[in-house]
């Protein structure tokens, strides 16, 4: 489903990504691991299309992200939905408006006003549904901002969930939350991926959570992929490997 | 310790440069401006005409001071009170008709909505689609500058030769094109400085650029936005108090004719009744800037979670809507009540009224040879006659007076910052207080608030107007007048600096010791420096162009030569002063900018 071959990525003198292959088929849970400046986030963004690639192809179902038209690309933008860091929420929507903006590529600019501005019943009680998937339909009618992190954190879930993507990509979703809730967000993130069938691609910080929640393990380091292969066929020696600073 | 180690602090940095030539260009308009007390005019005696004036202060009055007023004539308070609700009238016409055309064009002039690096393609295509946006951009930046640059003093003169001034709707109009760029400007300012990420990600989840500014930079932009907009509400009243200097009937009218009759209780009450009225619309602005900016506290959860029901208990600020349906109430009775808008008294028709007066606006020497190398001499000739010098003043009188309001602002400021001066500064619990002390320090705060409210809150040109009626005409009050409102603006808005800023420090140097001024001096004015030196550059752009119309109180800056030329139908000449303080505000629009921008990468 995700094909990467060769894969370069250079901002300016500084490599992001060194030249790898890289397969994931769908439905499949991946964690990127790795030390901060492995490539994980820069991956990431290659596969959501924010960034293309210095030299050597991504093919997502298919087909060649390089050829596409602009047409094909918006079209295929719509199937990968992706969670960054910062969450990108509009601090001043409500959380249902957040949401609904996670399906604004299928929609002109006219449904994305009246979405904005007077949303369908039908809408809302979809967007209800899926707030009860993630704990929190109180919140529907919240301004975002009034949220705590875990809880703009599951709203960011939501809104990629609302997408009906086929990827789901996320840039490290729990590195701001307290243990349990990371453990309760990670949860539901991977219960409703298996539930709705999605491939979930998430970079983690935290190699516990990794190991627990992910079946399979890519560990990267300077932009290369260092090992990938089945959660328990590491042991803790490979990853002590992975976090060892090559000037120590 | 090694010998190449050197314990002096480096000489320059950009902030002593600022500083050394804050004090040198201050001096230098002060030694250029001079202290001449000759300028006097024999005849006044400066200290008895204040103390008249001031004394009226506090014995304002509800009645005519007039006691030959013929019987049936209009009463004083209903006079007043018609006068201000022409000045609301028109700041409220004027307001509908610059926020949208702003809005139009701050939307041409900003560049968020184009193409970003995630979507385009670098096709031939994308190449002249991305030039045509840029000449766009580049034309409607040169329009908003051009319609801030001419103030609506200027305006107001300019349709008066032109359409005839006795239309509530030429006033209005006047005052709306300086207001539409100066909307423009700071509305595509404001959308441009909004966080990148959330349009990103709608352009990655395969919306377009016209849905991602539609549905996060927007959304996002608009607390501040009408926030703004709030603000430039309270100065059109101002400005439109002022339009009464030309004939319009508003406050200003009644406060000029009361003072020309020497009637300073009337005066008096004029002035009491504009300062509430701008004060209730200070106030008004700054609970709805804080309820924009702030989510409202969230309700019990339903017991049932339905749609109905959770609408139902949605947390929402009950304050807004009133205020937003109070104000487009304001808007429909300010079109559809009081005097006709339309009116128009003349034997000629607008339309001959306007080709004569462009007919007029063409160089004398042109109009009689129709050739247009005739020009250059004649304005030559006007430049060094007395275009040189009117534009000098401008620029000194502004520079000037800034330097002056930003001396005393300096001075006050910390004590006008509400997490300061309090008896419990950056919410410190202090040793025990008596409650004189608490008090104390609450008045202290209170004062200093209130003495800059009422220092914005009086347009600088009525302030000028004033203080010539005492000091005589020449260039001093107009320093003062303009030095006196400014102090007003800058020190409310370092004043919001110091309160939002973090005062971590602050609090630091409290507890272990230090005085609020030191914590303030010490924590606060570092690390907001720069953001202080943006308003000052701010300020002194619009100070330019405020100083080029206070010489229409027959002072020799560029505002003096526009309005004897246009008194005395000379409108060739007048254009050319108008456009000199056009080319004076684009440099300096120009100057200022490149100097904030500099900060701002600080």
């Amino acid at each position: 489903m995700i094909q990467l071959n060769n894969a370069h990525l250079h901002f300016g003198s500084t490599t992001a990504l060194n030249g790898f292959d890289l397969s994931i088929q769908k439905g499949e849970q991946v964690a990127l691991i790795g030390p901060s400046g492995s490539g994980k986030s820069s991956l990431l963004k290659v596969l959501a299309t924010e960034h293309a690639l210095t030299s050597g192809s991504l093919a997502i179902d298919s087909s060649p992200i390089a050829s596409l038209s602009s047409k094909s690309l918006q079209q295929l933008r719509c199937k990968v939905g992706y969670i960054p860091q910062d969450l990108a929420l509009v601090p001043n929507l409500k959380v249902s408006q957040n949401i609904l903006l996670g399906r604004v590529g299928q929609q002109s600019l006219g449904s994305t006003l009246k979405n904005l501005l007077i949303p369908a019943k039908l809408r809302l009680a979809e967007v209800l549904q899926l707030l009860e998937e993630v704990g929190i339909p109180e919140k529907l009618f919240h301004r975002t901002d009034s949220l705590s992190g875990g809880q703009q954190q599951r709203v960011a879930i939501a809104r990629a969930i609302y997408q009906e993507a086929a990827i789901l990509l996320a840039d490290e979703p729990v590195s701001a939350v307290d243990p349990s809730r990371a453990h309760s967000l990670l949860d539901c993130l991977t219960d409703l991926s298996r539930r709705h069938e999605l491939t979930l691609i998430c970079s983690m910080h935290n190699l516990e959570y990794a190991k627990k929640f992910f079946p399979r393990l890519i560990g990267m380091r300077d932009g290369k992929i260092i090992f990938d292969g089945a959660t328990e066929s590491f042991s803790d020696k490979d990853f002590s490997e992975l976090y060892t600073l090559i000037n120590a | 310790m090694p010998k190449s180690v050197t314990l002096r602090a480096p000489l320059w940095s950009w902030r002593r440069l600022c500083i050394y030539s804050f004090f040198l260009i201050l001096g230098v308009c002060l030694y250029t401006l001079g202290l001449d007390f000759n300028q006097l005019p024999e005849s006044s005696d400066p200290v008895a005409a204040a103390k008249d004036f001031f004394s009226a202060a506090l014995s304002p009055t509800l009645t005519d001071q007039n006691p030959s007023l013929p019987v049936g004539s209009e009463p004083f308070i209903q006079r007043i009170s018609t006068g201000l609700l022409n000045t609301l009238r028109y700041a409220f016409i004027a307001m509908s008709m610059a926020v949208p055309a702003g809005l139009l064009l701050g939307f041409l002039a900003s560049r968020s909505w184009w193409p970003k690096a995630v979507t385009s393609r670098k096709s031939a295509l994308a190449l002249i689609s991305r030039s045509g946006l840029r000449a766009l951009y580049l034309t409607t930046r040169f329009v908003i500058t051009f319609m801030r640059s001419i103030h609506e003093l200027i305006w107001m003169l300019l349709f008066l030769a032109a359409l005839g001034g006795d239309s509530t709707i030429t006033a209005c109009v006047a005052l709306a094109i300086p207001f539409t760029g100066t909307f423009a400007k700071v509305f595509s300012e404001i959308i441009d400085e909004q966080n990148e990420q959330n349009s990103q990600h709608i352009l990655l989840a395969g919306g377009s650029n016209l849905q991602a500014f539609v549905a996060a930079r927007f959304p996002q932009a608009l607390p501040d936005l009408l926030t703004y907009t709030l603000y430039r509400l309270e100065c059109s009243i101002r400005s439109s108090a002022v339009l009464g200097f030309l004939g319009a009937e508003t406050i200003g009218l009644a406060i000029q004719q009361s003072y020309e009759n020497n009637y300073y209780n009337e005066v008096w009450t004029e002035l009491y009744f504009l300062i509430f009225t701008v004060m209730i619309f200070d106030v008004l602005g700054s609970c709805v800037r804080k309820r924009l900016n702030h989510a409202p506290l969230p309700k019990v959860a339903p017991a049932k979670l339905s749609l109905l029901s959770l609408k139902k208990n949605a947390p929402r600020w009950k304050l807004l809507p009133v205020v937003w349906i109070s104000l487009l109430s304001g808007i429909l009775i300010a079109w559809n009540f009081g005097d006709d808008l339309y009116q128009y008294y003349s034997s000629l028709s607008r339309l001959e009224r306007t080709q004569s007066f462009i007919q007029q606006l063409i160089p004398e020497p042109v109009q009689l040879s129709q050739n247009w190398r005739d020009a250059i001499p004649w304005a030559k000739d006007l430049w060094l006659t007395s275009g040189k010098e009117a534009l000098t003043n401008t620029v000194t009188l502004a520079t000037a007076a800034l330097l002056l309001a930003v001396l005393f602002g300096y001075i006050l400021v910390p004590w006008a910052s509400r997490n300061i001066t309090n008896f419990r500064p950056y919410s410190i619990d202090m040793a025990a207080h008596s409650k004189l002390r608490k008090a104390l320090w609450g008045v202290i705060g209170f004062s200093t608030r209130f003495i800059f409210l009422i220092a914005r809150s009086i347009p600088e040109y009525i302030i000028a107007f004033l203080l010539i009626g005492i000091l005589g005409a020449h260039t001093w009050p107009l320093v003062l007048a303009l030095a006196i409102h400014n102090f007003g603006i800058l020190g409310r808005l370092w004043s919001e600096i110091s309160e939002n800023h973090d005062d971590a420090v602050a609090k630091q140097q409290m507890i272990r010791g230090a005085s609020r001024l030191q914590s303030y001096v010490c924590g606060i004015l570092p690390t907001s420096f720069n953001r202080q030196l943006l308003f000052i550059f701010y300020r002194w752009e619009t100070c330019v162009r405020e100083s080029t119309i206070l010489g229409m109180l027959s002072i020799s800056s560029l505002g003096y030569y526009i309005s004897i030329e246009s008194s005395f139908l000379r409108y060739d000449r007048m254009l050319f002063f108008i456009l000199l303080g056009t080319i004076i505000i684009f440099a300096s629009d120009l100057l200022s900018a490149s100097l904030r921008k500099k900060l701002k990468r600080e």
